[in-house]
């Protein structure tokens, strides 16, 4: 079932309960409105017909009571009374006539008392009879209603008993409804409201007793039309109506009214009672006719003709339901419309989703309605939905923004692939070619996530080509500039070679060589150098400034200028020369540089020995030589300048240091060896004064041992750190005697 | 202003009344790294008139950066000549004999700056 269907099903259901416990309670209360207006019209009635009994009783009978009636009438009934009658009699003639029971004098006597008010209809009628119930008098109107008490045949009901009624009256008088039957069954029974005294003698017995009454039917009629009712009596089983007495034919109407309230009587088994019937659109009620007799005997039926205001209510129910019917409806009819447009828009929601779902993005016309609104749970649905379409609407133009975007780079793909395969022979370019046709195939159809895929694959594929070839490409490049470092390189180890070439070959057999000579690069500016002529051998450990190639270049200009120095036939000091080398390399570096900005030149020491006399000669730029002998170490130091430099006075001159007693070993060294650093953050270079201990320390002062261990000291000392500087370490001891020529040891690590 | 330390070169810290270099000093190609920093001397010496404190700390320079503290010291002899009250501290380490020699080699030429050789405890380095 739909759920718009259920909503109206329970609405609908929910109307008709509420008619349903309207109805219900609406006749509840009818009910007990009923049953108290019963109460009310019994009462009401009754206590009508009381009053109206009471005061015709008490105008018309109560006056001839013997105490308290008029006072001429007291004194009829009073037997002590002089002459009521005004016959002039000293006694009361009545009492006597009863006495005697002088039916001619009794008559005589009551009818002036009776037969005016009978004549007049005080009174219906007036009986008297002697103590034993014998009738002495009876005069009744002329109009007689029913039975006349006085014919033959009435009976009157007090005959039952007569000896209790007259003990009853003996004690006072009384009132009482009393029914005159027809022995003859011929007239109606009569209902009258009587009054019964009995005369009194001196003892207080009677001796008579009178009966007044009157008919009630004309107070029924006089109350009938008052009321606007109908009215019967019913006396026992039997009912009358007014018309009876006339002799008149009961209406079908009255009669069927009388029927109706004998069966209700029977059914509800009372006799005091009030009820509409619907059907004979009359009130019906039932009341006792008197106080004094019981209503199961005598009582009086009513018949309201209620028809009027039945119609009225019924009028004012049918208008009800009316009211209240046209309200169902309308609720009903309003919330079918809310229901209705409500699932229509939520239908046209659920459309607008299955139509996004298919793909179909356009705008949804999505209605209004009657008695909604925008913000509505309807119309914040409606509204999430269409952002949901313009976000999937964005979301489509990204998408195909992308698509294109994904094809431009495709394109440049295939491009750059095509050249690439143009760049390539035979079966490859052919397998390439043949790839791009299938990628491009691959791309010309399916979905967008298909060709998304195959983009991405096409890039891979165009990627891992390309990169193929880039790497090709750089292996090529590599391998050139691995040509091109070797080329560098063997230039540098030729140009090692040249300079190595220059470093001398053989050493003088009368001394005891040992050099270590370590450029850090291949080449560098350390050269030392060794010119054995007869007499005299030069030794000469040089730095040149620089290092790597240019150090070389110059490492060969200084070589040469110590070559030249050199004086091969005459006495020349060590100052002297190392003064000469001075002034040309100063002259060429001059030349090339007018100020020599630069500062170049060379630090170093060289050493003259001339074999006759045995003696050693030494001069210094800033560099020293060192001597061991078997009882120590002693540094001699040479000039604090540098060959070549321009902070030098003029006319300044190397100082010439003699060597006595050359005995031992001499060792010369470059900054490459002092200037070794340790290996801590603010380290400290090794110095000289460490050599000179190692020296100091040395137990054996061959040239060799001294390299090692001063070798063996620096490696120790710069811990990991690389050599900062070309180095050159030089020992050589003088032989005394033997003058044999030895095989240069040349120690060449990083040649 | 301040030239920071690199592997090869000291560093500088130039101010109007001081100068201090603190450091080793072997650059490939010394007129590259000496020039900016004798353009900063230069600077500073011009900025106020006070005494001005040079104080060196080095621990290994190679030959090309000695000429450099040649043409360092020059500048500082000369601008003393002209008046200017210049203190020189050439700091070593006790055990450094290098350094303290390289020292005693610039003092020979100083003639009117004030000059010292303060001979400082390793661990006493600022």
């Amino acid at each position: 079932m739909k759920i718009k269907t259920r909503i109206i099903g329970i609405v609908l259901l929910g109307i008709t309960l509420l008619f349903g416990i309207s109805f219900y309670s609406t006749q509840e209360i009818n009910d007990a409105n009923r049953e108290y207006s019963a109460q009310e019209s019994i009462i009401a009635h009754s206590s009508a017909w009381t009053s109206n009994m009471d005061v015709e009783f008490t105008d018309k009978l109560y006056v001839y009571d013997p105490l308290y009636g008029s006072d001429q009438n007291i004194a009829y009934w009073d037997y002590s009374s002089e002459d009521p009658f005004g016959a002039g009699d000293l006694q009361n003639p009545l009492h006597k006539a009863f006495i005697e029971k002088d039916g001619v004098k009794i008559l005589d006597l009551l009818s002036s008392v009776f037969l005016s008010p009978i004549e007049t209809e005080q009174l219906t009628f007036a009986i008297a009879y002697d103590n034993r119930g014998l009738q002495l008098y009876c005069e009744s109107s002329l109009y007689v209603i029913g039975i006349d008490p006085c014919s033959e045949s009435a009976s009157p009901d007090y005959f039952l008993n007569f000896g209790a009624f007259v003990r009853s009256i003996e004690k006072g008088p009384s009132r009482r409804t009393v029914l005159i039957t027809d022995v003859d069954e011929e007239k109606p029974v009569s209902v009258n409201d009587t009054y019964s005294f009995a005369l009194l003698d001196e003892s207080d017995s009677a001796v008579g007793v009178i009966v007044l009454g009157r008919n009630i039917t004309e107070s029924l009629e006089v109350f009938a039309e008052n009321f606007e009712v109908e009215t019967a009596l019913v006396v026992g089983d039997q009912v009358i109506t007014i018309g009876d007495y006339f002799d008149e034919e009961r209406s079908d109407e009255l009669t069927l009214l009388i029927r109706d309230s004998i069966l209700h009587s029977a059914a509800k088994n009372a006799y005091e009672y009030s009820y509409i019937s619907e059907e004979l659109k009359s009130r019906i009620s039932s009341i006792p006719l008197s106080k004094s007799i019981r209503a199961s005997e005598l009582r009086i039926l009513l018949f309201d003709d209620q028809s009027e205001l039945l119609e009225t209510l019924k009028a004012s129910e049918r208008q009800a339901q009316i009211v209240f019917g046209g309200m169902a409806l309308l609720i009903l009819a309003l919330s079918f419309i809310v229901t209705s447009t409500s699932f229509n828009r939520i239908l046209e929601a659920i459309g607008a989703l299955e139509r996004m779902g298919e793909g179909d993005l356009s705008e949804n016309k999505l209605s209004r309605g009657w008695l909604s609104s925008n913000y509505d749970e309807v119309g914040r649905l409606q509204k999430a939905i269409n952002e949901y379409r313009l976000h999937r609407v964005d979301a489509e133009v990204q998408r195909k923004e992308r698509a294109k975007r994904r094809d431009e780079r495709d394109e440049i793909m295939f491009e750059k692939m095509a050249i690439l395969s143009e760049q390539l022979e035979g079966e490859a370019r052919t397998l390439l070619t043949q790839e791009i046709k299938d990628m491009r195939t691959a791309l010309s159809s399916g979905t967008d996530e298909e060709k998304e895929r195959a983009s991405i694959e096409v890039m891979s594929k165009a990627f891992s080509k390309m990169s193929d070839e880039v790497s090709t490409l750089i292996d090529a490049r590599t391998s050139e500039l691995v040509t091109a470092k070797d080329e560098i390189n063997s230039s540098i180890r030729y140009a090692a070679k040249l300079q190595n070439a220059l470093l001398p070959k053989t050493y003088p057999g009368d001394i005891d060589i040992n050099v270590e000579w370590r450029p850090r690069d291949l080449v560098g500016g350390d050269i030392y150098f060794i010119k054995d002529l007869p007499d005299k051998v030069y030794i000469a450990v040089v730095d040149c400034t620089g290092h790597g190639v240019p150090g070389a270049f110059l490492s060969i200009i200084a070589r040469s200028h110590l070559d030249k120095a050199i004086t091969p036939d005459s006495y020349q000091s060590a100052g002297d020369y190392l003064s000469q080398v001075n002034s040309f390399l100063k002259e060429t570096l001059s030349k090339a540089d007018h100020k020599n900005t630069n500062e170049e030149g060379f630090d170093g020491g060289v050493c003259i020995y001339y074999r006759n006399t045995r003696r050693l000669e030494f001069a210094g730029a800033k560099a020293s030589v060192f001597q061991v002998k078997n009882d120590g170490a002693t540094e001699t130091v040479g000039d604090r300048k540098s060959v070549g430099s321009t902070r030098m006075k003029e006319g300044f001159r190397f100082a010439t240091n003699v060597m006595e007693d050359p005995k031992g070993s001499f060792v010369m060294l470059t900054d490459g060896i002092t200037d070794v650093m340790s290996p801590e953050e603010r380290p400290i270079a090794f110095g000289r004064r460490r050599v000179l201990k190692l020296l100091e320390q040395a137990t054996d002062n061959s040239p060799k041992y001294i390299v090692e261990k001063i070798m063996k000291s620096v490696d120790l000392y710069r811990g990991g750190a690389p050599f900062r500087d070309d180095l050159t370490l030089l020992a050589f001891s003088l032989n005394e005697s033997d003058q044999s020529g030895n095989e240069p040891v040349v120690s060449q690590e990083k040649a | 202003m301040i030239f920071e330390q690199t592997q090869r070169t000291p560093y500088v810290e130039l101010t109007s009344q001081s100068c201090a270099i603190r450091g080793e000093c072997y650059p490939e190609n010394i007129a590259e790294w000496s020039g900016p920093v004798l353009e900063g001397l230069e600077e500073s010496l011009g900025l106020e008139s006070d005494t001005f404190k040079v104080v060196i700390e080095l621990y290994y320079f190679n030959s090309s950066s000695a000429k450099f503290l040649f043409d360092f010291f020059e500048y500082l002899e000369e601008t003393a000549e002209a008046g200017r009250n210049i203190v020189v501290q050439w700091c070593y380490r006790q055990e450094d004999d290098t350094m303290m020699e390289a020292g005693e080699d610039f003092q020979e030429d100083m003639e009117h700056c004030t000059y010292e050789l303060v001979a400082i405890n390793a661990e006493q380095t600022a």
